[in-house]
């Protein structure tokens, strides 16, 4: 009798330790298998060696846009995501988050170069309190927007949010001029540019993008 | 003598030991102010030093510590955020991100190792609190981490959209807050023997630093994994380090303290036949825990920027933490107020004088309950001798 009594008291003790582990893993393992890793950039893919499939946007249909002083075209995956007459925002998803790029056209006065108005691009985006710890990332060799002649400067940054996860984001201004008009072209995306991975850097998307203007 | 707050026969000595009231001294002595009302703000039953209303952290989260030990933790937590905001100027993020993060869990894990209260069940009760909370904080973080990446819209100018304020201030909150109940409330029904408020505040706090580090550092493992140093201002990382470091530990903490403190109020036979006050209701507790979970989150969605944002936790962290400092006030004032008249004397762990075994100490006003290793210091009425006298003025 006075054994079973024991027995049965080290049982109850010993049950509810288990039975917490067992809710607690039985309710992380459900919500794991809700999700995934965390996403990281993927290894530098092999480079393909022949017979090479055609770029797929050779074979999409391209959409154009008019706006006040240009107009510019864009392909899949790329979708207006909101425009007025003088601006157009582009986004695009990727398998670390979305990639935003705004196009807007500006009235300068006679003679503002176009590295003035990068430098006011920049100072209107960069310290609007979205980013944490941007750096710039040096020059970007070569910018123009339509075939003129600009300027250009990367940043590196982090979008902070207190309930979200944190996330690295590299930003690209240019900006040209042409007579009184001027074209800013400003990059937002998770994808590093400098990743050795060409799969997940959007640069020749911007290039795309940038080179499709038509100044009017 | 008859207590002139609460009315009833007392013990001698400078405070009433069925709630915790100055008394007025006698012949010659200064005569305390009299608080009307149940509030009894001017001591805090936990350590009547302090005011109710100064929303101090640790004696509303670290109720069982003595006065000396509380200075010291308040010491370690000052230099140990203050070593995080130091690397954060550095913008040495990663450090940073983490230091803050563990901090206050390991203080935590600190108190329970000094006050002991839990010292012939460490095992489980560790495993319903810091490692419960921390393990269910990685997998929610990490089941919603792709989801809230995708959804996010990462743009220069448009807000967010509904969907992802939906998920991200409204529902994830939520079932943050119902994961750090989950340890406790495993506690709560596992081992009744746990039956004191300040067993629920404990649990509930210590659940909810354990999510709260986890879910930091998952948050923040792109950047912890990233350089060492980043760029960036003087002061660009130190919002996120505060952030991570003091506001939400302290949100979720008072949050989950304070469900839990009016949930084991309730367990307590005496208590529960008498009509409850708002604030150490469990419906009053759960609402006010909703709404600290969302408004911050949503605010921070509505109306975007590492200002605004650390300005809507600071506000919600301190609003949440003072609730659950008068929620412990009350609920400690009110057991005190169905306390028999036991006057076996022990030794108070917190002035180290002989007092009636009482809801209060006649000699320093600080809740007996609010002591660690309480249970081991009674002494038998014999060896204790006649209860002792007032004295100077206790821990005033």
């Amino acid at each position: 009798m006075k054994m079973s009594t024991r027995t049965s008291t080290r049982t109850s003790t010993r049950w509810p330790l288990h039975g917490l582990i067992l809710t607690v893993a039985t309710l992380a393992l459900a919500l794991l298998a809700c999700g995934g890793p965390i996403p990281l950039a993927e290894n530098t893919p092999t480079p393909c060696p022949a017979n090479c499939p055609p770029p797929a946007r050779l074979s999409s249909t391209g959409h154009t846009l008019s706006l006040s002083g240009f107009q510019f075209t864009y392909f899949d995956p790329w979708s207006v995501d909101s425009s007025d007459s003088h601006s157009a925002t582009l986004v695009a998803q990727t398998q670390l988050g979305q990639v935003s790029v705004l196009i807007e056209s500006v009235a300068v006065s006679s003679g503002e170069s176009s590295q003035r108005l990068l430098a006011s691009a920049v100072n209107d985006n960069l310290n609007s309190g979205q980013f944490t710890g941007a750096q710039d990332q040096g020059p970007i060799n070569g910018a123009e927007i339509g075939y003129v002649a600009g300027s250009g400067e990367a940043y590196a940054a982090t979008v902070s949010q207190a309930n979200a996860p944190d996330q690295p984001v590299y930003l690209d201004f240019m900006a040209s001029v042409r007579g009184s008009t001027g074209i800013v072209f400003i990059a937002l995306s998770p994808l590093d540019p400098n990743s050795p991975d060409p799969s997940i850097v959007p640069n020749q998307e911007y290039d795309h993008l940038v080179n499709s203007v038509v100044w009017q | 003598m008859r207590c002139p707050q609460c009315g009833r026969e007392t013990p001698p000595g400078a405070y009433c030991g069925y709630c915790g009231a100055r008394l007025p001294q006698e012949v010659g002595g200064d005569v305390p102010p009299v608080h009307s009302g149940r509030l009894r703000a001017h001591a805090y039953a936990a350590d009547p030093r302090e005011s109710l209303l100064t929303p101090a952290l640790i004696s509303t989260f670290f109720p069982h510590l003595s006065p000396r030990r509380a200075n010291l933790a308040r010491w370690l937590l000052i230099i140990g955020v203050l070593v995080a905001l130091g690397v954060a100027l550095g913008r040495y993020a990663p450090v940073a991100i983490v230091l803050g993060a563990v901090l206050l869990p390991v203080l935590y894990l600190l108190y329970f190792y000094d006050v002991a209260v839990y010292e012939d069940e460490p095992v489980i009760v560790l495993a319903g609190t810091f490692i419960a909370g921390a393990v269910l904080g990685v997998a929610v973080s990490l089941a919603f981490y792709r989801t809230l990446l995708g959804q996010r819209a990462l743009s220069l100018h448009a807000g967010s959209s509904t969907s992802f304020i939906l998920l991200n201030a409204v529902a994830l909150p939520l079932l943050g807050q119902l994961l750090m109940l989950v340890g406790p409330l495993a506690l709560y029904f596992l081992r009744p023997r746990f039956s004191d408020i300040l067993d629920g505040l404990v649990f509930g706090v210590a659940s909810a630093l354990g999510f709260a580090a986890a879910q930091s550092v998952v948050y923040a493992w792109l950047i912890i994994t990233g350089p060492l140093q980043r760029g960036g201002g003087l002061f660009d990382w130190a919002l996120p380090t505060l952030r991570v470091t003091l506001l939400t530990p302290l949100l979720y903490a008072a949050a989950t303290g304070l469900i839990c403190a009016a949930l084991w109020l309730r367990r307590d036979p005496r208590v529960r036949q008498r009509p409850r006050m708002l604030a150490t209701s469990l419906p009053f507790a759960i609402l006010v825990a909703i709404i600290g979970q969302i408004a911050p989150s949503l605010l921070t969605d509505l109306i975007p920027g590492q200002t605004l944002s650390f300005l809507w936790y600071l506000l919600t962290a301190a609003a949440l933490l003072l609730l659950a400092r008068i929620g412990l006030h009350l609920g400690l004032l009110e057991k005190g107020a169905e306390a028999d008249g036991n006057v076996d004397l022990i030794r108070c762990p917190t002035c180290q004088r002989m007092t009636p075994d009482l809801a209060f100490c006649a000699q320093c006003g600080v809740a007996l309950r609010a002591s660690p290793k309480r249970a081991a210091r009674r002494l038998p009425p014999a060896a204790a001798g006649p209860a002792a006298g007032p004295t100077e003025g206790g821990a005033q």
